[in-house]
C-alpha cells in the first residue's frame, strides 16, 4: 500500500514536473510530437534514457540540502514515505483495509488535478482539502471560514494568514487550531530530540494582515486583546482585570491612539495541576523483564549443546544474540545452511524461526521452475525482491512454537526436517547438483535477518 | 495423540465449530474461516483455503506476491496448491502439544488467512 501510495504521488504530483522538464532538456523543444516527427530510428528508444535521467535527477535533490535548491520530487516522495502512517491516519483510514489492488483508484482519486494554490468558498471541496494534507500541491490554501472547524489541515502547514478576523477569540482558536494541532508539522518538528531551540521560523506562524490607516487596526487590536484574555481565563493565578466591550468607538479608540498588543509570552500555569503524588508514581514492573529475556535467550543458545544430532550438524561461532547459525549435512552429503533466530508472541510464548538460503536465483528469471516445485511441496518459499545486492534471494523458512522446554529439541529437530532438504532440493534444481552452497557465501546476510528491512 | 483428542478440543472452543470434518472458525471481525487438520507421524497439519487463483487478476505476480509475505508472517505460510488455490498452512509438532497451543495455532491460521482473503478478494468465502 505504502508503494501504491508513492507510485501515485510519482505519477501525478510534482515529479511529472520534473520529467517533463528533463524530457523538454532532452529532446530541446517544446513542440508537440517532437519525439515522433524523428526521422532517426534511434530516436524511438531515446525514451528509455528518461528513467536513469530522473532517478538521476532524484539522486541529485536528495544529496543538496533545500536551502541550496528548489525544492522537487524528491521532497514530496521523502515527505510521503517518511510519514505514511500519519497521511493514512488523515486521508485514507479504509485503506487498510480496502482490497489492495483498489488503494491505487483511491489514491489516484485523492491526487487527481492538483494546483499550486487552491481555494474554496460555499462547499468544502474535500479533493483540494485532503491535497492540502498531503506533501506538495497546494502550497496554499485560500479559504472563507468554510473551513473554521471541522477540517484539519495541520500535516503539512505551520503558517496561518487571518485576512479578515473574527470576532470571538474562541472562533480565532478555532480556525488556528486547524494547523495547531498534535502531530503537526510543527509538532513534528519541534518535538524530535534536538541540542538547539527551535528558531522562529521553526514555530507555528500566525500572522494578522491588516491596513494600517483604517478602522481595521481597532478591530485587529481589540481581538488580540480578547485572545489573550481568553487564553488567560483558561488558566488561574493570573489576572483577568480586563474588560472587553462588545463594541468599538471609533472616535474614542483614535483619541487613545495606536497600541501594540504584546502576546503572552510568560509560562501559563495550569487550572488543574498535575498533583505530585502522580509525578512520582513509581514504575510498574515490565512485562518481560531482564530475567526472563535472558532465561529465553539462554535457552534458545543452549540448543547448540541439547540438538544431538552427531556429525551432521555444525555450528558456526555464537554470537549470543538470539540468533544460530550452521550447516546441516543431508542424507545425500550435500550440507544446507541455516539460521535460526529467536522470537516470541504477545502472549509470551517463544517461537524459533529457521531460514535455509537457497541462493541468488534472479527469481524473476527462474520463476516458472522455482513455481513449479513449490506448488508440489507444502514448505514455505520466501523471496526478497530489493535493489540492494545480498548473496541469496530465495530462501526455505519456517516457524514452530516452543511448548515445555524439555520438548525443545525434538521439536527444533522437526522444523530443520521440514526445510533443509527441500531448501536443497531447489538449490540442486536451479544451480545443478555440482554446485553447494557452502554457510560462508551467506553468512553476512544470515546475520542481518531480522534486523533490517528489505526493501 | 489420537485424533480424537483434538475433536475433544474443540468442543467446547469458543468461535470454533466442527462441520463437514473441517473446523468453522469465526473470527473477532464476524468473518470466518475453514480449517483441515491432518495427522501425520509426528505432526499436526492445519490448511486454509484464502483464493482460487483463477478469481484473482495477477498470473505470477500472485507467486510473487505470497512467496514475500511468507518471509514476513510468523507461524503461517501461504503457497499455492496443486488445484492452482492460494493456501495458508500452519503446523505444530505432537510432541508437547496442549490443547491451548492447538487453539492458538487454529486462531492464528484462521486469522492470517482470512486476511490474505480480504485483502485479495474482498469477500469472506469459508
Amino acid at each position: 500500500m505504502r508503494a501504491q501510495l508513492l507510485s501515485t504521488a510519482a505519477r501525478l504530483g510534482h515529479s511529472i514536473i520534473d520529467l517533463y522538464v528533463l524530457a523538454i532538456g532532452r529532446l530541446k523543444s517544446m513542440e508537440p510530437r517532437t519525439l515522433a516527427r524523428e526521422t532517426d530510428p534511434e530516436a524511438k528508444h531515446r525514451d528509455i534514457g528518461f528513467i536513469t535521467d530522473y532517478l538521476a535527477e532524484l539522486n541529485r535533490q536528495m544529496s543538496i540540502p533545500l536551502a541550496q535548491r528548489n525544492w522537487g520530487a524528491f521532497d514530496e516522495l521523502a515527505e510521503i514515505a517518511n510519514n505514511y502512517e500519519l497521511i493514512i491516519d488523515v486521508n485514507a483510514r479504509e485503506a487498510p483495509t480496502t482490497q489492495l489492488v483498489q488503494t491505487a483508484r483511491l489514491f489516484g482519486s485523492q491526487l487527481r488535478q492538483q494546483q499550486p494554490v487552491a481555494g474554496m468558498s460555499k462547499q468544502v471541496n474535500l479533493t483540494v482539502v485532503q491535497q492540502f494534507r498531503m506533501p506538495g500541491y497546494p502550497f496554499v490554501l485560500i479559504t472563507t471560514d468554510l473551513l473554521q472547524e471541522g477540517e484539519d489541515l495541520h500535516t503539512f502547514c505551520a503558517n496561518i494568514y487571518h485576512y479578515g478576523i473574527s470576532w470571538t477569540p474562541s472562533s480565532m482558536e478555532q480556525r488556528i487550531g486547524r494547523i495547531d494541532r498534535v502531530r503537526s508539522l510543527t509538532d513534528r518538528r519541534l518535538t524530535v530530540p534536538r541540542s538547539n531551540l527551535p528558531q522562529e521560523d521553526e514555530k507555528l506562524q500566525v500572522y494578522y494582515p491588516y491596513l494600517p490607516d483604517t478602522v481595521e487596526i481597532l478591530q485587529v487590536n481589540r481581538v488580540l486583546e480578547r485572545m489573550n484574555h481568553f487564553l488567560r481565563l483558561m488558566h488561574e493565578g493570573l489576572s483577568n482585570t480586563l474588560k472587553a466591550p462588545r463594541t468599538i468607538q471609533v472616535d474614542r479608540e483614535m483619541a487613545i491612539g495606536r497600541r501594540k498588543v504584546e502576546p503572552i509570552t510568560e509560562t501559563l500555569k495550569s487550572a488543574f495541576p498535575i498533583p505530585a503524588w502522580a509525578l512520582n508514581t513509581p514504575a510498574g514492573p515490565l512485562a518481560v523483564d531482564e530475567q526472563v529475556a535472558d532465561r529465553a535467550i539462554a535457552r534458545f543458545h543452549n540448543l547448540r549443546h541439547t540438538l544431538d544430532l552427531g556429525p551432521r550438524l555444525s555450528w558456526a561461532p555464537d554470537g549470543g544474540d538470539g540468533r544460530l547459525l550452521g550447516t546441516m549435512k543431508l542424507r545425500n552429503g550435500r550440507g544446507q545452511p541455516f539460521t535460526l533466530l529467536l522470537r516470541s508472541k504477545s502472549n509470551g510464548r517463544l517461537v524459533v524461526r529457521c531460514i535455509s538460503p537457497v541462493g541468488r536465483v534472479e527469481i524473476k528469471n527462474a520463476f516458472w521452475e522455482i513455481a513449479d516445485l513449490a506448488d508440489r511441496s507444502s514448505c514455505r518459499i520466501g523471496v526478497i525482491l530489493t535493489e540492494n545486492e545480498k548473496s541469496y534471494d530465495l530462501t526455505v523458512e519456517d516457524d514452530v512454537l516452543l511448548a515445555d522446554e524439555s520438548h525443545d529439541v525434538e521439536r527444533v529437530a522437526l522444523l530443520f526436517s521440514r526445510i533443509l532438504t527441500f531448501a536443497d532440493k531447489l538449490e540442486r534444481e536451479h544451480f545443478g547438483s555440482t554446485v553447494d552452497h557452502p554457510l560462508q557465501d551467506f553468512e553476512d546476510d544470515l546475520r542481518r535477518e531480522g534486523i533490517h528491512a528489505e526493501s | 495423540m489420537r485424533k480424537v483428542d483434538w475433536l475433544v478440543w474443540c468442543r467446547n472452543a469458543k468461535n470454533v465449530a466442527c462441520r463437514g470434518g473441517d473446523l468453522i472458525v469465526r473470527l473477532q471481525t464476524g468473518r470466518s474461516q475453514r480449517v483441515a487438520v491432518q495427522f501425520t507421524e509426528e505432526t499436526l497439519e492445519f490448511t486454509s483455503i484464502v483464493a482460487r487463483c483463477s478469481a484473482l487478476n495477477f498470473d505470477d505476480d500472485l507467486h510473487m506476491r505470497v512467496w514475500q509475505r511468507n518471509r514476513s508472517v510468523q507461524g503461517v505460510g501461504f503457497g499455492v496448491d496443486d488445484k492452482n488455490r492460494i493456501v495458508a498452512r500452519a503446523w505444530m509438532p505432537i510432541v508437547g502439544a496442549t490443547k491451548d497451543e492447538f487453539l492458538e495455532c487454529l486462531r492464528h491460521l484462521a486469522a492470517e488467512a482470512d486476511l490474505f482473503e480480504y485483502q485479495l478478494t474482498g469477500k469472506d468465502r469459508s
